[in-house]
């Protein structure tokens, strides 16, 4: 069997230049086992990290939204009771309008 | 295991055999730690062996990692809902907004052919300009 690995030039230059080395390696198991030990944690760490960070940031946006919720709900009451009072006045402004209308149209 | 290794242009090559029985023990290894074989040969081709001397375990980080993400998930299923009731909450509040922006321009126009003097209306301006200028993408 074969497997085929393509690099950079400038790690093929390493490579090349420290072959008798890296073939060792490939025998060293107890110290291969030891660094895939130390890069798994930390990729884990960071990866814990990561998830905090989007965590905090995520519960932060939540409770905007949830104060957001709840002032649009205080608004919407406020402006409903507005849009009646107002309508109503108006009403009754359009009435007196109309009134005065007429008491003029009788004086002249 | 025949492993040869190429430059990304070019025709050189060097090759490395490693008796099959070895090679197995590495890719088991790779298997134990979730590294695949080329991740695993750049490790030893490039990256060199790191002195790790802690001994402590991984399953803390694993456990502490998945209680996360479980939080994330719950909260990502409260998130969409809530921005869906929000949106069309400022909706109505934007409909109402000009609605008595109306009523206004009506209020002041009829208090103003009656001589009656104007309302303060600068609390109900404030929060119509707010919803008015609300953006549907935000």
């Amino acid at each position: 069997m074969e497997i085929e690995l393509r690099v950079s030039q400038e790690e093929f230059k390493q490579i090349k230049q420290n072959k008798k080395e890296i073939e060792k390696r490939f025998y060293r198991l107890d110290e291969l086992e030891n660094t895939l030990k130390a890069l798994k944690l930390r990729y884990l760490s960071k990866h814990r990290d990561r998830l905090k960070k989007k965590l905090d940031e995520m519960e932060h946006n939540y409770e905007d939204l949830l104060n957001f919720e709840k002032r649009a709900m205080d608004d919407k009451e406020f402006l409903l009771k507005i849009r009646h009072q107002l309508s109503k006045e108006n009403y009754e402004l359009r009435q007196q309008l109309e009134v005065n209308s007429y008491e003029n149209r009788d004086k002249t | 295991m025949k492993i040869v290794i190429k430059p990304e242009v070019g025709w050189k090559k060097v090759v490395f055999k490693i008796p099959d029985n070895q090679f197995g023990k590495i890719k088991k290894l790779g298997g134990k730690y979730g590294f695949r074989i080329d991740k695993l040969l750049r490790i030893i081709l490039i990256g060199g062996f790191i002195d790790y001397q802690d001994n402590s375990n991984f399953q803390d980080l694993e456990r502490e990692i998945e209680s996360l993400e479980r939080k994330l998930y719950e909260l990502e299923g409260k998130w969409s809902p809530l921005k869906f009731r929000t949106y069309y909450l400022a909706m109505d509040d934007q409909n109402l907004a000009i609605q008595i922006s109306g009523l206004i321009a009506e209020n002041k126009r009829l208090r103003k052919i009656l001589g009656k003097p104007e309302r303060d209306y600068s609390k109900i301006e404030e929060l119509i300009h707010y919803y008015m200028g609300f953006d549907s993408r935000e």
